[in-house]
């Protein structure tokens, strides 16, 4: 591992992992996977085990470049707990300043420093379990999720939340996961963000109890604090004694003397109408302080510790979880242990040989004397008799075949310059019948002949090229249109106007 | 070893780039009527994490055969130097226009290529292929014809017949038609051509068969999300306490509507991008959402407090005073003033809500109306969207690159689908039922993923009614 990797906290590879993964949601998979694909073979990755490779991954990509701000964002919220623990510790010596605070004239009141440090740092616990439920078990409860949602917000943790929108807008999703704002809704993120608060929540608390214990015993230490008990409620004091014993019941078998005796707790009832009792003696009345210090620590200090190592353990591992299970964690492990399978072409096709567009013209071209006799020349072996030939052709175009020729094909070059020839040799009125088959394309090998003919014949001699189509049977029939078309458009780009490119005329025998 | 290359030639317009098209996986091969459309040679290499395994060259078609073979039957010594007199005969005319085709087609296979005849199986077989078929003997190169119907009619016996004299190998391939299997069967086949090449093949089809049921995969993760989405969707509007929703509920249903028809389509391009096919026109009927009762009016608060949370307080607040009640009286009222302030905290509360939306604050109101169009309860939308997902998969999944026409889907796809087994049809009814649940849970998500990848793989294995003929038949003349 790298000092990089190994600096980069837990929490800093999950944001990393979540920016990463909604980042390249809309990219193609074919570019993501051949990017990933060569990072696992060029670091030999396929035998790992998924957290390292995939905390691997990330370096890698930081070191392309890709700017990852899991490590500031981890180091920010590190700031953040700092300063909720100097919150808290400000607070908690606000808290006990201000409930111990004595001058001389009233002793401080027992009940105050136990309701404030004790009842209501117990009640918070509870509210605090209660927001702890898991929600699938809350959801089931009426009511019981609206609530939790309700608690949550007035958890100091939730600051962490409101740091959240001074993230950038990407960032600030990873805050919220759940539209409702609970931080315990369902999803692996859902869990990060409720452990992440409540880390935060106990953080303030250990800093508080912390402060008041501190502020409390330098008060102790360096000023002569006087202590009773004084309440509208007129309890016995032998309830609040009772009372006492039991809060006492964690620590009293190790430190008796921080157990109030009976004596004390009437010695120090307190009313303000009459102020302090005569016969009072003073060094009484600074006795609860032990009493006082070990309720803030069992009651205060010590469950926010364990909860704050307790929420610590679950927010790693629900890190640790979340970093394995995100919606996008799949596709990546996917695209690093598939093989990157390529088969299409690396360089674009190019240009394809032009042809003619021009519409078509007809067989009896301008300028072109009309052919009253046909030789005829079969291109390729189409395989058709004289006589059937003769009989299409008469019956078709009222011309008369004077000769059919066999020319390409199996047929030798030498006999095909003897029909260009003999073609050569008629008269104007003799046109060049070129029979070639319809269902094949016109390759250069027949248009030269086409252009041979042409060039032995004249201008102005009308040649002709037939395709002939395929019909049942093997019989020749009018060509299809695509295939007479296609025909046109090789002969048309040679702009001869007195070559044309006409269908066999009629399907069948005549 | 050497690498596998195979030039695929042939007559113009034969179905060569179709072949190509085809084993490429790539549908950006030109393929036209027009002889020549292919003008030059073009390298289709397939590789597995960067390496070759093999290539395939498409080529121009022979234009001037006779001629050629006239040529080198001029140049004729003995046959054990045919070879080199096609190699002279592609130096000589490399840089004439006269046999620039021939020259280009030629000169893969002069360094080494294997040859993949193509010839069309629906028309006949005529003579003028034969100086084509000499030539190529000629290379002395590995050989294989393949007889690719690009029509209706059946002249594949006579093809076989005259190919079986020239080729070792003479095997039926319709390159529109040939499904995935078909395909990585004749790549096999390619291995018969020589020995050395059997292994990289072999791997290649492996890798291709592992590729394909990857992008399977991707596409039942897609499938599934878009399908989580649309059962999560809805769209919302806040409206002051007393306006009127009527002509909002049209805005807002037209607006459900087409965010669902919009997922749903992406979803496809998605997918048809996975099966790497860029270029397809769809035509498909529009979803429907098959409900009428497709909206909620809710209250809505200031600082983004529901009525149920409203509620919630008023009663948390109600049971804290009535604790201070219980404590004053020493717990002597079993937490009687708990219960009943938590009762009047919660009435408080839900009677506030229904108040609170028509005050104003710096004539700011703090609450009014919600409308919400969606998500739809229907139960039988999920099956539609999952159905028509399934059919375009399928679809895709069995077209061939060499396809260029428009996709029809069909509107009644249950019908033309492979029906699911009762255990399917309950996993997926379980998982929208989970979804619908809890659209948010990762886990919905997921379980859904796999049934339909399980479902997409029974699809594409189940034998299809429209199931075309690929690889038929493989002669080996002694």
């Amino acid at each position: 591992m790298s000092d990089d990797a190994a600096r980069q906290s837990s929490l800093g590879y999950l944001v990393d992992l979540w920016v990463q993964i909604h980042r390249e949601a809309d990219r193609p998979d074919a570019e993501l996977h051949r990017r990933d694909r060569d990072l696992a073979r060029q670091n030999r990755w396929e035998a790992d085990q998924k957290a390292p490779v995939l905390r691997r991954w990330l370096d890698a990509l930081r070191g392309q470049g890709e700017p990852l701000p899991g490590r500031s964002v981890a180091r920010a919220f590190g700031l953040l707990r700092v300063a909720l623990a100097v919150l808290g510790l400000l607070s908690g010596w606000a808290a006990a300043a201000a409930l111990l605070a004595y001058d001389g004239t009233r002793p401080v009141n027992v009940v105050h420093v136990l309701a404030v440090f004790v009842a209501a740092q117990i009640l918070l616990l509870l509210l605090l379990g209660w927001v702890l439920v898991p929600y699938e078990w809350a959801r089931r409860v009426p009511g019981a999720a609206a609530l939790q949602s309700f608690l949550a917000w007035f958890s100091p943790g939730q600051l962490t939340r409101l740091a959240g929108y001074a993230l950038p807008r990407p960032l600030r999703g990873l805050l919220t996961p759940a539209p409702t704002g609970t931080g315990s809704a369902p999803g692996p993120m859902g869990a990060v963000v409720k452990w992440g608060i409540v880390v935060s929540a106990q953080v303030f608390g250990v800093g508080f109890n912390v402060g008041a214990l501190a502020t409390g015993l330098y008060l102790v230490a360096f000023s002569d604090l006087a202590f009773a008990w004084s309440t509208t409620l007129q309890p016995d004091p032998a309830r609040i004694h009772r009372l006492t014993e039991a809060l006492s019941w964690p620590w009293g078998w190790l430190v008796p003397a921080a157990v109030p005796s009976g004596s004390l707790i009437r010695e120090t009832l307190y009313y303000r109408q009459a102020g302090v009792p005569e016969g009072a003696i003073p060094a009484h009345w600074g006795q609860w302080w032990p009493f006082l210090v070990a309720s803030m620590i069992t009651y205060g200090l010590l469950p926010r510790c364990g909860l704050w190592l307790l929420a610590k353990w679950r927010f790693g591992c629900a890190v640790s979880r979340a970093f394995l299970e995100l919606p996008g964690v799949a596709a990546i492990w996917d695209r690093l242990t598939s093989q990157w399978v390529t088969t299409q072409a690396t360089a674009p096709e190019t240009g394809s040989t032009s042809v003619g567009t021009e519409p078509t013209e007809g067989l009896d071209s301008p300028g072109v004397p009309p052919a009253r006799e046909l030789l005829v020349v079969d291109w390729g072996g189409i395989g058709l008799a004289e006589r059937e030939v003769h009989d299409h052709l008469s019956a078709g175009w009222g011309s008369a075949v004077v000769a059919v020729r066999q020319a390409g094909g199996r047929a030798s070059l030498e006999a095909d310059a003897a029909v260009v020839r003999e073609a050569a040799q008629g008269s104007e009125e003799l046109g060049v019948t070129v029979l070639v088959k319809g269902w094949e394309p016109p390759v250069l090998e027949a248009l030269d002949f086409v252009s041979d003919l042409r060039a032995a014949m004249g201008p102005r001699r009308l040649l002709v090229v037939c395709p002939v189509g395929l019909g049942q049977g093997g019989l020749p029939t009018t060509p299809a249109a695509p295939d007479l078309d296609r025909w046109e458009r090789r002969t048309r780009a040679r702009r001869d106007p007195a070559l044309v490119v006409r269908g066999w005329p009629g399907g069948g025998r005549p | 070893m050497s690498l596998p290359v195979f030039a695929v030639v042939g007559h113009p317009n034969k179905g060569k780039s179709s072949i190509v098209a085809t084993l490429a996986l790539d549908d950006s091969v030109r393929i036209g009527p027009e002889p020549g459309t292919t003008v030059r040679c073009r390298r289709y290499p397939m590789t597995v994490d960067g390496q070759e395994l093999y290539v395939l060259v498409d080529t121009p078609g022979f234009q001037r055969a006779r001629r050629a073979l006239h040529w080198m039957r001029q140049h004729e010594t003995t046959a054990d130097r045919h070879a080199e007199v096609v190699r002279r005969f592609v130096e000589e005319h490399r840089d004439t226009d006269q046999f620039a085709d021939e020259c280009e087609l030629l000169a893969p296979i002069l360094d080494g290529a294997g040859i993949l005849y193509v010839v069309d199986g629906s028309v006949p077989y005529g003579e003028e292929y034969e100086p084509e078929m000499e030539i190529l003997r000629w290379t002395g190169q590995p050989s294989m014809a393949l007889i690719n119907p690009i029509g209706p009619a059946d002249h594949v016996e006579a093809w076989r017949r005259a190919l079986g004299q020239f080729f070792k190998v003479v095997r039926v391939f319709n390159a529109v038609m040939a499904e995935f299997e078909k395909h990585t069967e004749l790549l096999r086949a390619f291995g018969q051509l020589r020995e050395d090449w059997r292994g990289p093949l072999q791997r290649a089809v492996s890798s291709l068969e592992a590729d394909r049921a990857r992008t399977r995969r991707l596409a039942a993760r897609l499938i599934a999300e878009t399908l989580v989405r649309m059962l999560g969707h809805r769209v919302e509007r806040k409206l002051p306490s007393r306006a009127e929703v009527e002509g909002v509920k049209v805005e807002l249903e037209v607006r459900y509507r087409e965010d669902l028809r919009r997922m749903e389509q992406r979803c496809r391009d998605e997918v048809e991008g996975l099966y790497k096919h860029r270029q397809i026109e769809r035509q498909e009927s529009i979803l429907s959402v098959l409900e009428e009762d497709l909206f909620a009016e809710r209250t809505w608060l200031i600082f983004g407090l529901g009525k149920r949370q409203l509620v919630a307080t008023g009663a948390m607040s109600g049971a804290a005073a009535g604790l201070v009640i219980d404590a004053h009286i020493a717990g002597a009222s079993l937490l009687a003033g708990a219960v009943v302030g938590a009762g009047i905290g919660g009435v408080v509360g839900w009677w506030t809500a229904g108040r609170l939306v028509r005050v104003k604050v710096l004539d700011i109101p703090l609450g009014g109306k919600q409308v919400l169009a969606g998500p739809t309860r229907n139960l039988n939308f999920p099956h539609v969207v999952f159905n028509r997902a399934r059919y375009h998969h399928l679809r895709v999944a069995q077209r061939n690159h060499a396809v260029r026409g428009v996709l029809h889907l069909s509107d009644r796809p249950e019908e033309v689908l492979p029906p699911l087994t009762s255990e399917q049809r309950a996993r997926v009814e379980r998982c929208f039922a989970q979804v619908r649940k809890a659209p948010e849970d990762p886990r919905a998500s997921e379980a859904l993923r796999l049934a339909t990848e399980s479902i997409l793989t029974a699809d594409d294995q189940s034998p299809h009614p429209a199931s075309p003929t690929g690889v038929v038949a493989a002669t080996t003349p002694q």
